[in-house]
């Protein structure tokens, strides 16, 4: 097979790929503008009723408040806490490198395994489940290898004979940090703390066991799934997909801003 | 032009440095105790850590001995919850399963990425970010909604179904899509196909184009080319991605629980149920101890083939 | 008030197990242009550190206008300088960077912007102090981080490599700058490079270092003319070593016999001991090469011409003596015609030069020295 061919082929095999990416949330997207009672096919005509039965609906509200408290709360707390983690590692230090890994460990250990145990903890504490309390904690804990790993390498990449320099001139730690090294990572840690935002926006089993009678978006659409499954769910997953990747362009788009 | 001298001789208009104050007594103590500044910069991760992972995990393991019993759980040390998993052939056997079925989806996975992030690593720049991209952004909404989008595609009434029936290739819907092993593993392969592409993208990126210059140089036509060169140079990406995948495919528990059906059960949703239905915790905390092992095995098994891998490149 | 602006007493510097700095003993005067030149690793960067206050000595101390300067940060230093990369703040447009050094010492606006404005003329950039540093050129960026380090009025001004990023031209231009601005300044410089030429172009006095330690400190012609050492000889220039036995002294020179029986006379006459072997150092631009045996010589030496050389100015030859070394002359090229000129391959040649040209080194042992010789031959002026 000649070049242009293999690279036809190619071509369409990419295509296909993305195909198989993107049907799912099409299909999704369009079938919130589906006139019929099902979430599936066939098609009954295009309507907007089921964006304006979520507007009616208090309850997920109420969900969609405390997925936005949280998920700032997260992203506070994540990027402070990562943040202050990546500057330390600036520093050579012992047992760097084992500190490292466990930093990254969240990162691998499977979320179900994580939300049981956490289950566990605030049980025997006697700590009762709250979405600032317990929740907190665990998408915190779960966003913090992320913040970590995008502020470290924001950090490395940026040039430390600028705080040399400012320091040879006169200004102390302190006034270097403020006047040079923050204004210039600023936009990394935004876009850090954006990320930080969605991850807890869109996280799911971890909340499942450390969230008591509140809901979040996810844990409510995961009692919608298992009793009204009505096409309101299309119309929630559609906003909240549109939501989720705003979020992170605009993250990346400032994170960008700075190179 | 007349310039004048910067006069530094003494007694001169000589600008000292601020004077010193509390601020900079302090600033100075932490520069010469470096380690206390490292510390308190340290000090809130590894609290956090502490509570999110160390502390749970030692939970974990201390219940996996208790009993639970009518009356709630008991606290006398007792092997009998691992017991209870040894001896009911149906724990191993469903530990094996998902074992497999998450071994299945990155399989696939790999098969599926691996000529993609090749053919979106030869491209020229333009559009190579904005592709790229484009496959991340799937990723960055819930699992649990890319989960549910599928059960409109693969039901009786779905999409699959509508186009076989209007092509008239079956007459009444076929079943076997949904609510079984198959829509588990298509969906978690769909699920995580970032997780594989972007991790072999970067690494076959990375790779430099004279190498492969050099080898057709040296007489190697193409495949030859890809075996000797392309192909070793991907493993640390190919490793990533088989990682990530296989731990993300076999921690499965929402895509079984809403797409398996009875058939399609995995480890994570005995776990789960563990929780919620039966409230036996202590069982419960040995079927995530035995999870979070698999893991860390595979992990452990991986860093050994990466470091095999440098000895290849040597070679190589 | 001390007359040296900068000292270095007995200064160390470790690194784990490695020794960037070994015993540094060295005085600075006002005003002066220092620089400090070595090859990479030698513990230039090191010691400029130093003075800056980014390291600390592990032995040793180091005295700014007369007082030690112990571990007072690099903030409270009267110390200011210039880096390899400019290190210009790019979220500051140039007035702001220039201004920074005033601004954290709390100086009224007015009398900033003032000084701000003589620095900016000071440097030849007048006006650009609207601009963002990736707005300009690489001199033009040269010449800002100059003016926000001198703004400061430091008791020293310290440049690390500062114009190795730029081109040739641009780099030849501003040395001369540099020159200029230390003149009208008279702050004292000092000043990193690994460039001879360099440091031998703009400083008043040279500090060659090499493995931590200060070979030779003296201005350029003596560092040039009467290399202390064997690793200065061959890191300045390019140099000849002829080995031999000494036999004795004549007159005021000491004589050395090589391999094939020819008798030089170098200087100093006391460099050495009878029966000791030593090099005789010689540049080759002080060689002359002739094709009849030359009379009453100090030295002279007879050879084959290997191969040759066109580089405009001058013509190098090899040429190969009759034990086997090789020696490089460089002849200027007088005539009006070169071909006319040329000595061709395989000639026999006559090598001469006065006793004072040549330099006797005693074996210190080093293992490694710079001669000059292949790859180094073109690359050593310019490095």
């Amino acid at each position: 097979m000649t070049g242009e061919r293999w690279r036809r082929l190619f071509r369409f095999y990419a295509l296909a790929v993305y195909v198989f990416l993107y049907v799912p949330i099409a299909m999704l997207v369009l079938l919130s503008f589906n006139d019929s009672n099902a979430i599936t096919l066939p098609w009954g005509g295009f309507t907007l009723r089921w964006y304006r039965a979520l507007t009616e609906n208090q309850s997920l509200f109420v969900s969609l408040k405390n997925s936005v408290i949280l998920g700032l709360a997260t992203a506070a707390l994540a990027t402070l806490i990562g943040s202050l983690a990546a500057f330390a590692f600036r520093y050579r230090f012992r047992g760097q490198a084992a500190l490292m890994r466990m930093i990254l460990l969240p990162l691998v250990i499977p979320g179900l395994t994580i939300g049981v145990a956490l289950l566990l903890l605030f049980h025997a504490l006697g700590v009762r489940p709250g979405l600032l309390t317990t929740t907190l904690v665990a998408h915190v804990g779960f966003a913090l290898p992320y913040v970590f790993v995008l502020v470290s390498t924001r950090l490395h990449r940026f040039d430390a004979s600028l705080e040399e320099a400012a320091m040879d001139l006169g200004a102390d730690e302190l006034t270097t940090f403020w006047q040079v090294t923050f204004p210039l990572i600023r936009p990394g840690i935004i876009g850090s703390a954006l990320f930080a935002f969605t991850l807890s926006f869109d996280e799911f089993i971890r909340t499942l066991f450390t969230i008591g009678n509140d809901n979040t978006l996810p844990i409510q659409i995961w009692s919608m799934l298992g009793s009204m499954v009505s096409p309101e769910l299309n119309a929630v997953a559609t906003l909240i997909v549109v939501a989720s990747v705003g979020v992170v362009v605009l993250g990346e788009v400032l994170r960008g801003r700075d190179r | 032009m007349a310039i004048e001298h910067l006069d530094t001789r003494p007694g001169s208009e000589r600008w000292t440095a601020a004077p010193p104050g509390v601020r900079s007594d302090v600033l100075a103590l932490l520069h010469r105790v470096g380690w206390v500044k490292i510390l308190l910069f340290l000090l809130p991760a590894l609290l956090l850590l502490a509570v999110y992972l160390v502390i749970p995990v030692a939970m974990l393991v201390v219940m996996s001995f208790y009993r639970s019993t009518m009356f709630g759980i008991t606290r006398d040390f007792s092997l009998g919850n691992y017991a209870h998993f040894a001896g009911n052939p149906m724990f191993p056997y469903l530990l094996l399963k998902s074992i497999r079925m998450a071994l299945t989806v990155t399989v696939l996975s790999l098969l599926v990425s691996y000529p993609f992030a090749y053919f979106l690593a030869r491209m020229s720049g333009r559009f190579k970010t904005a592709l790229l991209i484009l496959v991340m952004v799937p990723f960055w909404t819930s699992y649990l909604i890319r989960t549910m989008a599928w059960l409109p595609i693969l039901g009786i009434k779905g999409v699959v179904n509508y186009s076989l029936l209007s092509l008239q290739l079956v007459t009444k819907p076929v079943e076997v899509f949904l609510f079984n092993e198959f829509s588990v593993i298509l969906t978690l392969v769909h699920i995580y196909l970032p997780y594989m592409v972007v991790p072999i993208f970067l690494s076959l990126d990375r790779l430099d184009v004279r190498l492969l210059e050099a080898a057709g140089d040296l007489g190697a036509n193409p495949l030859r080319a890809f075996w000797h060169v392309t192909l070793p140079l991907s493993m640390p990406g190919v490793g990533g991605g088989i990682v990530m995948v296989f731990i993300a495919g076999f921690g499965a528990y929402v895509t079984p629980k809403l797409l398996g059906g009875s058939s399609g059960i995995m480890f994570g949703n005995v776990l789960a149920d563990q929780y919620s239905g039966t409230f036996n915790w202590p069982f419960g905390a040995v079927l995530a101890l035995i999870m979070i092992t698999v893991v860390i095995l595979l992990l452990v098994v991986a860093s050994r083939f990466t470091r095999l891998d440098g000895v290849f490149r040597a070679q190589a | 008030m001390s007359e040296f602006d900068l000292e270095f007493r007995n200064v160390t510097k470790d690194f784990g197990e490695v020794r960037a700095v070994d015993d540094v003993t060295l005085q600075v005067h006002r005003g002066e242009f220092i620089s400090l030149l070595g090859p990479s690793g030698c513990g230039k960067t090191t010691s400029l550190r130093m003075i800056a206050g980014f390291e600390r000595p592990t032995r040793g101390d180091i005295y700014l206008d007369g007082r030690s300067v112990g571990d007072t940060p690099p903030y409270r230093r009267n110390v200011n300088t210039v880096f390899q990369h400019y290190a210009l703040f790019p979220h500051k447009h140039v007035f702001d960077n220039i201004a920074f050094g005033l601004r954290m010492r709390r100086r009224p606006a007015a009398a900033i912007a003032e000084r701000v404005e003589r620095m900016l003329a000071l440097v030849e950039l007048p006006g650009i102090g609207g601009r963002f540093p990736h707005q300009l050129s690489g001199g033009q960026q040269q010449r800002v981080a100059l003016a926000r380090a001198l703004i400061n009025e430091p008791t020293v001004l310290l440049l690390d490599e500062p114009l190795g990023a730029l081109d040739l031209k641009v780099r030849r231009r501003m040395q001369q700058e540099l020159k200029r601005i230390h003149r009208e300044v008279g702050v004292t410089f000092v000043y990193v490079t690994h460039d001879q030429e360099e440091a031998l172009t703009m400083s008043d006095r040279i500090a060659v270092m090499n493995h931590g330690r200060v070979e030779q400190l003296d201005t350029p012609a003596a560092i040039y003319e009467r290399p202390a050492t064997r690793f200065v000889a061959g890191f300045i220039g390019l140099t000849n070593l002829l080995r031999g036995v000494v036999e004795g002294r004549e007159g005021g020179a000491l004589v050395v016999r090589t391999a094939d029986g020819a008798r030089l006379r170098a200087e100093p006459a006391d460099a050495a001991a009878p029966g000791t072997t030593v090099e005789v150092a010689v540049r080759p631009e002080k060689i002359q090469m002739g094709v009849e045996e030359p009379r009453g010589a100090d030295n002279c030496v007879e050879g084959r011409v290997a191969a040759f050389v066109y580089q405009g100015v001058v013509t190098e030859y090899q040429v190969e003596l009759r034990d086997g070394q090789k020696v490089r002359v460089i002849v200027q090229n007088l005539r009006e015609t070169w071909g006319s000129s040329v000595v061709p391959e395989g000639s026999r040649v006559y090598l001469h030069w006065s006793r004072g040209a040549g330099l006797v080194l005693a074996d210190t042992g080093m293992a490694h020295v710079e001669t000059g010789d292949e790859d180094d031959a073109v690359a050593a002026p310019r490095r």
